[in-house]
C-alpha cells in the first residue's frame, strides 16, 4: 500500500497512437459503456479484425493504459478542450478527457496526428499536470510536467489579470514601436479599458477574447468587480502595489511564464542598433498618466 | 484467438489445457517415483507439456474478457473487471491458482465480493471454485465504515447467476483490511498510481510478530473481530449504503432505496460454495 508524493512520481507522459479505426470495434468487441458524451468524439467505423489485430500487438503493460484510455473515451464526464495561442502563430489544440468526479484522479489528452488517422493519448496522473504543463508550455513549449507555479482565481479575477497581461503586452510592443522603455506600472484605468477592449473585439492573439469563448457566459463586469481584482490578485503575490493605489506592476516571474514572446522584460530590443539602444538607456524612465498613451498614433488607442 | 475469446475459442483452449494437465500430472507422478534417472523421452514429454501449459494460461489471461460489472457511486466510473462468464470450469474460477489479468480498477475500488446461484450442474474442472454462496450479502464491518459504499450487480455465468458485489471508498485503508477477491485466494489491483496492490486477507506479514502476544495472553482479552456476513441487504440499501445495478441493465445506472431492488430476499443457499469436480459442497470454514 505504497503512498507516493507526487513530485517523486515518474508521470507517465508517453504517447500512445490509436488508430481512430480501431477505436469503434474495440468499444464493440470490449463491452465498453459509452455515455452521451463520448458521442462528440464521434469514432469512425472500422474493421473488427484489423482492430483486433492491432489491440494483440500492443505490448500487456500499454494494454492496460489503453483499456483505460478507451473507457474514458467511451464514457467521459468531463471533456475540456484546450487551445494554447504561443506568440502570435502557434496554435495548439487538445482535449482533457476525465473519466471519474473524483478531482484528483488521471486524466488523458486526447488529439489527432496530422493526418488525422490516428489519436494521440498521453495519461495525465492528475489534471494538475495539465495546469502545469499549460504554464510551462507557454513559458518554452516543453513537455508535460508538474510547474512549480500555480494560483487559483475566480473568474472575474481571472479576466481582469488576462486583460492586465494584455495590457502589459501592448505597453511592450509600444515601447519596440516608440524606442522607449517600457513602462512597469498599469493604470487600473487602463486596465478597464483593456477588459473592454478585450470583450469587444473577438482578436484571438490577444487573452481576453481568446478565452472568452470558453467561458460559460460572457461577463458582465462592473467597475467595483474590476478595481476590486487586482487587490485580490496583488494578495496572491500576482501583482505589487500599494493598499490603496490605482497603479500595478506584474509580478516578475509570472511576466516570464505568461509573456513568452518577449525574450527580455524591460531592455532595448536585441536588433535595435547601438545608438537607438544608447538613447533609450539615457532617455529617463517616465511614469506616464494613461492619457499620454492615448496620444501614441502607433496602436489602438487606450 | 480474438481478445477476448469466444466460447469457442475458451472451450477449445480449456479442453487442451486440462487434457495437458492431466498428462503432465501422469508424467509428473512416473518422474517422481521412477528409480533412479527417468527416462529422458519422459523428461523432454513432461518439459514441452509445462511449456505448452504456461503458454496456455498466458494466452487464457489475455483473452479472458474484461467485462463491465459495476459503477463507483464515488467516481461514477464503470468498473471493468476480468471475468469467466461462459462457466465455472474457466481458469477464472480456479481458487488456488486464478489465472486473471492485472485489473485496473477506479481509484475508490476497496474490494469485490460476490454470489453465485447455480442455474444447472456445476461444470467440472480439475480445481476447486469458491464462487460465495447462492444469494448476495454484504460484510458489515466494511460497509458501515462512514466512508465505504457498495454496489451489487449481476452478470451471467454460462447457465449461473452470479452477483458481484464491489465497495469503493476513500480513506478507508487505515481501518479496513480488504478481502480477497472474488472467487480467488488473494486480493490484488493497480492502483491509479500504477502501483500493484496485493494482499493475502487474513496472512500475518513476516515481519509483523504481533501474533505471539495473542498466543501467550491469558485468554482473558477479547479475541479480535473477523468479519461476518449479513444477507439482510434491506438495512443497508434503505441506510443507501448499498446500491443496486438492475440485472441486464446496459447502461449500469446505479440505484438506490429498496423500492424495486431485485436482490432483496433471493431464494437460495446462504451456505458458502465448494465446487469440486462438478459438485457442489458446503465450504463451512469459510462461512465461519
Amino acid at each position: 500500500m505504497a503512498v507516493k508524493n507526487i513530485d517523486d512520481q515518474e508521470l507517465e507522459m508517453r504517447e500512445y497512437l490509436v488508430p481512430r479505426a480501431a477505436v469503434q470495434p474495440l468499444l464493440t468487441s470490449f463491452s465498453v459503456v459509452c455515455n452521451r458524451l463520448g458521442e462528440v468524439l464521434d469514432h469512425p467505423k472500422g474493421d473488427a479484425a484489423q482492430a483486433t489485430r492491432w489491440w494483440q500487438s500492443q505490448k500487456p503493460d500499454d494494454q492496460i493504459i489503453l483499456r483505460q484510455a478507451l473507457t474514458a473515451l467511451a464514457s467521459p464526464v468531463l471533456m475540456s478542450d484546450i487551445a494554447i495561442m504561443r506568440g502570435d502563430q502557434g496554435l495548439v489544440q487538445t482535449t482533457l478527457v476525465k473519466e471519474s468526479l473524483r478531482e484528483d484522479d488521471p486524466a488523458f489528452l486526447v488529439g489527432t496526428d496530422e493526418g488525422g488517422e490516428n489519436l494521440r493519448l498521453r495519461r495525465l496522473q492528475s489534471p494538475e499536470v495539465m495546469a502545469g504543463t499549460i504554464l510551462m508550455y507557454l513559458e518554452a513549449g516543453s513537455d508535460p510536467g508538474l510547474a512549480e507555479f500555480k494560483f487559483e482565481v475566480n473568474p472575474t479575477e481571472f479576466l481582469v489579470l488576462l486583460a492586465t497581461l494584455d495590457l502589459h503586452r501592448r505597453s511592450y510592443l509600444i515601447s519596440l514601436l516608440e524606442h522607449e522603455e517600457m513602462r512597469p506600472s498599469l493604470k487600473l484605468e487602463d486596465v478597464q479599458n483593456s477588459v473592454n477592449d478585450g470583450l469587444e473585439y473577438p482578436d484571438p492573439r490577444w487573452l481576453v477574447p481568446f478565452v472568452v469563448p470558453i467561458l460559460p457566459e460572457k461577463p458582465q463586469l462592473d467597475w467595483n468587480a474590476i478595481w476590486q481584482a487586482p487587490h485580490c490578485s496583488r494578495y496572491r503575490g500576482l501583482l505589487t502595489g500599494g493598499t490603496w493605489c490605482s497603479a500595478y506592476r506584474l509580478r516578475s516571474r509570472l511576466r516570464l511564464r505568461l509573456r513568452p514572446w518577449s525574450s527580455s522584460s524591460d531592455r532595448a530590443p536585441a536588433g535595435a542598433s547601438r545608438s537607438i539602444r544608447a538613447r533609450i538607456k539615457a532617455k529617463p524612465l517616465v511614469m506616464e498618466h494613461p492619457s499620454s498613451v492615448r496620444r501614441r498614433k502607433t496602436t489602438k488607442s487606450y | 484467438m480474438n481478445t477476448p475469446f469466444t466460447e469457442k475459442e475458451r472451450r477449445r483452449l480449456l479442453d487442451d489445457y486440462f487434457r495437458d494437465q492431466e498428462r503432465a500430472e501422469e508424467l509428473d507422478y512416473e518422474v517422481a517415483t521412477t528409480v533412479g534417472d527417468a527416462p529422458e523421452t519422459v523428461v523432454q514429454e513432461l518439459d514441452s507439456l509445462r511449456d505448452r501449459l504456461a503458454d496456455a494460461r498466458d494466452l487464457y489471461r489475455l483473452n479472458v474478457p474484461v467485462l463491465p460489472l459495476s459503477r463507483c457511486p464515488i467516481t461514477g466510473q464503470v468498473t471493468y473487471h476480468s471475468i469467466d462468464p461462459y462457466g465455472l470450469d474457466g481458469l477464472w474460477w480456479d481458487n488456488q491458482v486464478p489465472i486473471r489479468p492485472v485489473e485496473a480498477l477506479p481509484s475508490t475500488f476497496i474490494m469485490v465480493l460476490g454470489a453465485l446461484r447455480l442455474g444447472a450442474s456445476p461444470e467440472k474442472a480439475p480445481f476447486p471454485v469458491r464462487p460465495g454462496p447462492e444469494v448476495p450479502y454484504v460484510v458489515p464491518e466494511v460497509l458501515s465504515h462512514p466512508e465505504v459504499k457498495a454496489v451489487v450487480s449481476t452478470v451471467k455465468v454460462g447457465p449461473h447467476t452470479a452477483y458481484p458485489v464491489f465497495y469503493y471508498g476513500v480513506g478507508w485503508e487505515k481501518d479496513i483490511e480488504p478481502m480477497n477477491n472474488w472467487g480467488a485466494n488473494y486480493w490484488s489491483y493497480l492502483d491509479r498510481d500504477g502501483d500493484l496492490r496485493y494482499n493475502v486477507y487474513g496472512a500475518v506479514p513476516v515481519s509483523d510478530d504481533s501474533y505471539l502476544e495473542d498466543l501467550e495472553s491469558d485468554g482473558d482479552e477479547d479475541e479480535d473481530e473477523s468479519y461476518t456476513v449479513d444477507y439482510d441487504l434491506r438495512r443497508w440499501v434503505e441506510e443507501g449504503k448499498l446500491l443496486w445495478i438492475e440485472p441486464g441493465d446496459q447502461t449500469f445506472t446505479l440505484r438506490e432505496g429498496a423500492s424495486g431492488c431485485p436482490y432483496l430476499d433471493l431464494p437460495g443457499s446462504r451456505v458458502f460454495s465448494l465446487i469440486v469436480d462438478g459438485e457442489r459442497l458446503e465450504d463451512v470454514d469459510e462461512e465461519d
